[in-house]
């Protein structure tokens, strides 16, 4: 509850602030570019990767918005975090492969291994 | 998930004055966490980059600009994304060695195959090579025993065709021996009775001149043939023993020597004196002492 309000009063105070820049297209790009990337990396198939892909396209969609209410300083530091949960999506993605792959090469050795006994 | 997503977006947002914030907390915590993994070691340059997002959001945290919450979300992230870094190096060096060691076992297992197949090969070769031996043994003794059954076909067939010659031989001598004289098969041989009164006068060893025509086709038929011959004389009874010994004696060697130089080999020829011995007829009437007194020729049968 506390956070609930704290987050009200977050956003009512992040309208006050509001300055009307220009509407930040590269960023947006690169930041729709970092999720493209981790839904190839195979950000989907992994639990972590998958909440912080969620939320770089929640924030991306948030930025559009704010975009649209002429927020266009929110918006940038929204694309920015939206880029941010996306590279980490693909960083959680590539770790969950590489720690497969590594069980898997141990268990080829282990079944090699039985067959020789 | 959807409170705590809405959650983080409008700190991110947030202008917020609290300080330390969460956001500084947790990307401070992200930080050391990353910092006590493999990134340190593996993936320094990406925990740098984090270092210098976590420095400005401390700075920025100070004034408790809405800008802070932001730096810190941000912060957060890539220490976080440098501490997955470190770990995919990690897990990928691990995956390396895993498979150089897995390589390095089908080499050995490969190494041991190899020694197994070239042993067995081994093995293959020298029982082909025993094999070929027992089958070159074999074929020399199958060679040797067809051999020796041509060389007893051969000894057989000359068997066959000396024991079939001798019995043409035998039965031709018989043949011309009948002819002439009295012919009788007993145990000790083919015998031929030559009358005594055709070859001699009574007390006498010398051959009369109308037995030589007779003697001339017995000694043509003998010659043919080659079993050993025994002559035989006899007597009558008539007269003192030592007087028929002798004479019987003297009668056979008589007809021997009338033999031999007429194609009869002496070597194959014996002659014994029989006396008066085994008589033929009685000896009490002239007819029956003419009977007894005679030569009786033996072929003895070839052993």
């Amino acid at each position: 509850m506390n956070r609930f309000i704290a987050a009200l009063f977050a956003s009512a105070l992040g309208a006050a602030c509001a300055t009307a820049g220009p509407i930040p297209t590269d960023r947006l790009a690169a930041s729709e570019a970092s999720v493209r990337g981790a839904q190839e990396a195979g950000a989907g198939q992994t639990p972590q990767a998958q909440l912080h892909l969620k939320l770089a396209a929640d924030e991306i969609a948030q930025a559009k918005q704010l975009i649209s209410e002429k927020k266009n300083d929110e918006a940038g530091r929204a694309l920015d975090c939206a880029k941010a949960d996306a590279e980490l999506a693909v960083g959680l993605a590539r770790e969950a492969q590489a720690r497969a792959d590594a069980n898997q090469a141990v268990e080829q050795i282990n079944l090699l291994q039985q067959g020789n006994k | 998930m959807k409170t705590t997503i809405a959650a983080i977006l409008l700190s991110c947002l947030a202008c917020a004055t609290a300080k330390p914030s969460s956001e500084l907390l947790s990307a401070r915590a992200a930080y050391d966490k990353a910092g006590s993994g493999p990134a340190t070691e593996l993936n320094p340059a990406d925990l740098h980059d984090a270092k210098m997002l976590l420095d400005t959001a401390e700075t920025s945290g100070k004034d408790g600009s809405p800008a802070a919450l932001h730096d810190a979300y941000l912060a957060q992230r890539r220490a976080e994304l440098a501490d997955a870094q470190g770990k995919t190096s990690a897990a990928r060096k691990e995956k390396e060695a895993s498979t150089l060691r897995l390589q390095a076992l089908k080499d050995q297992s490969l190494t041991n195959t190899k020694g197994q197949l070239a042993q067995a090969q081994g093995q293959l070769a020298q029982a082909q090579v025993a094999q070929a031996q027992t089958q070159g043994q074999l074929a020399q003794s199958e060679a040797a025993q067809a051999q020796t059954q041509t060389q007893l076909a051969q000894a057989q067939g000359q068997a066959d065709s000396e024991h079939q010659g001798r019995l043409a031989a035998e039965q031709t001598t018989l043949d011309a021996l009948n002819k002439v004289a009295a012919v009788k098969q007993e145990a000790r041989g083919m015998v031929i009775t030559l009358s005594g009164s055709v070859l001699f006068a009574s007390g006498r060893s010398e051959l009369l001149p109308s037995s030589q025509s007779r003697l001339d086709q017995v000694a043509a038929a003998l010659k043919l043939d080659n079993r050993n011959i025994l002559i035989e004389g006899y007597t009558d009874s008539r007269g003192s023993d030592a007087t028929n010994q002798a004479l019987s004696q003297g009668r056979a060697q008589s007809v021997m020597n009338y033999l031999t130089p007429r194609g009869v080999d002496a070597g194959r020829i014996h002659v014994a004196g029989m006396g008066a011995a085994s008589p033929i007829s009685a000896n009490t009437t002239a007819d029956g002492r003419a009977n007894n007194r005679r030569v009786e020729i033996v072929l003895q049968p070839a052993l």
